[in-house]
């Protein structure tokens, strides 16, 4: 288990150095198969630049389905061959490249937020509604599409997916539908729930047919428990990497929080990593807005909030590591009285 | 146990409200810019900068050090000695008077510093001290011996304490950094005083 920074592919210098700065051996790159063909040598390009810093390229994440292009790939449709074909060239290219790891999604609506909420010292995390949402958003189709139709066209997808994979030694998987509610804009929300999940990893029983666990939308998931989730797919091998962040509640209505302010016991959910045997990395993922931050290439949040959350995670990281270690937990209370006599 | 966080010399929006942001509960103030009117500090600046922390729902826990030119001679047995331990002793009544509780400071002069940086990898830098290459600076005009600087030290604690212990504040004094030319001072600082005001 060792964190991970997450960034943008146009990162500049200063965000890899700021990775080595923390500690942090590991990075995970926006980007992937989409109607921009990145190719071989590019993804070559990528690896080395990152390995230039000493640092290891350990997942490039990202996803076609919200792209309109590929809008027989998720639904089904005449172009569907065709497309699939070509997206399997991508990732072929990908694999050869020396990428172990690609998350993507199946949500043609991307993720969505509805209305911010004000959290710790005025810093703003993101919120979600149901209603409010519901109230005001058009059918992106125009219509209401099938979910049927759509697991259909999924696994098809994972069928054809899955051995290509296999074969250029690079894990797939899918990240949940955030926020997991049944419809947005009359798509619907495949992967809400645990129940959609198992039936995704049966599809195809392999490593190669994994999940980009992103624990804080499955801790959004209504009905669910999120220990219960995380040992369940972690001892099974079906977690690739982890979304490691908090928030308020669940699904119909939900704010992010700071990482140790939300509802998830953190070190309880690092520890059910520890003991499933999950051996993978830790992304911050979307950390809240904070006071005059500056800047980062990659997902919300800037370097101070980022910074925070990474140290949280380098730190729960360290000490279930060190409970192992000392054959128990770590009682930290003798450290500080030794300090202070 | 709670988490603290210090700013030195400043009480600026922009840190107090990333403090509150991180939720850090303590905040230590290091050389606060307090003014100094007559060599001391008064009640109604010390009231004004709590309520300043206080502002953002941070509790002000402790003042690390008042500017060096109110404790130069009291520490280094400089001609003003006496005028500055008594503007001392009642700089910390007012500390105690504004509900601070906890006052400490490093007992050298000149303070805390180090002799460059260095490269501890992919840019970032780490300071660094090194007795060997340090032009030392003349900082002071009279004669300072040994016994002269622990006599100062224990006539600080022995008069500061009482009066510290009656207005509920904590004294405490930081250990010399770099550890060096003052260490033995403090050690027995704590030798001297062993209530819990020492």
């Amino acid at each position: 288990m060792e964190p991970m920074v997450a960034i943008h592919g146009q990162g500049g210098d200063e965000v890899l150095q700021t990775a080595v700065q923390y500690g942090i051996k590991n990075i995970l790159v926006y980007g992937g198969p989409g109607t921009r063909h990145m190719k071989f040598q590019e993804y070559v390009t990528l690896r080395m630049r990152i390995e230039s810093f000493g640092l290891k390229l350990a997942a490039i994440e990202g996803g076609f389905s919200p792209d309109l292009n590929y809008h027989d790939v998720i639904f089904g449709g005449p172009k569907q061959d065709e497309l699939i074909e070509d997206l399997l060239i991508q990732v072929r290219d990908m694999g050869r490249a020396g990428i172990p790891i690609y998350g993507y999604n199946w949500m043609p609506n991307s993720w969505g937020r509805a209305q911010p909420t004000i959290i710790r010292g005025g810093a703003m995390g993101t919120g979600y509604q149901y209603d409010w949402e519901n109230d005001r958003r058009p059918k992106t189709f125009g219509e209401d599409m099938d979910e049927g139709t759509m697991w259909d066209a999924l696994e098809y997808w994972i069928k054809a997916v899955t051995p290509v994979a296999e074969e250029v030694g690079m894990r797939c998987g899918i990240h949940p539908e955030d926020p997991p509610v049944p419809q947005r804009g009359g798509v619907p929300g495949l992967f809400r729930n645990m129940a959609a999940f198992k039936r995704l990893v049966e599809i195809v029983d392999s490593d190669y047919n994994a999940i980009e666990f992103c624990q804080g939308t499955f801790s959004e998931m209504p009905g669910e428990d999120i220990y219960e989730m995380i040992e369940y797919f972690a001892s099974r091998n079906k977690v690739m990497y982890v979304h490691f962040r908090n928030v308020s509640g669940k699904a119909p209505a939900f704010n992010e929080e700071f990482i140790n302010t939300g509802y998830v016991n953190m070190k309880k959910a690092m520890r059910t990593y520890r003991d499933a045997g999950f051996t993978g990395n830790f992304i911050d993922d979307h950390c809240p807005l904070m006071v005059d931050d500056t800047d980062f290439p990659g997902n919300l949040g800037g370097y101070r909030s980022r910074l925070f959350a990474q140290g949280y995670i380098a730190g729960v990281i360290e000490s279930v590591k060190k409970e192992v270690e000392y054959g128990g937990p770590v009682d930290m209370s003798a450290a500080g009285k030794g300090a202070s006599s | 146990m709670r988490i603290g966080m210090g700013l030195n010399s400043s009480t600026n929006t922009e840190t107090l409200r990333y403090m509150a942001q991180l939720g850090v509960q303590d905040v230590v103030l290091n050389t606060p810019p307090v003014p100094v009117k007559n060599g001391k500090w008064e009640l109604v600046d010390l009231v004004s900068l709590k309520n300043r922390v206080n502002e953002f729902g941070l509790t002000l826990t402790a003042i690390e050090n008042t500017q060096i030119d109110m404790r130069h001679h009291l520490i280094a047995g400089g001609p003003r000695f006496d005028e500055q331990l008594e503007n001392m002793v009642e700089t910390i009544r007012n500390i105690g008077r504004a509900g601070i509780p906890m006052y400490t400071m490093s007992w050298r002069y000149p303070r805390f510093y180090r002799t460059g940086h260095v490269d501890i990898g992919f840019g970032a830098q780490g300071t660094a001290f090194n007795a060997d290459v340090e032009d030392w600076p003349n900082v002071i005009d009279w004669e300072l011996t040994r016994e002269r600087a622990w006599e100062c030290l224990q006539t600080w604690v022995k008069t500061a304490t009482p009066v510290a212990e009656e207005y509920g504040v904590r004294l405490g004094l930081h250990p010399v950094d770099p550890r060096f030319l003052w260490s033995e001072a403090c050690r027995s600082c704590c030798s001297i005083s062993k209530t819990t005001s020492g």
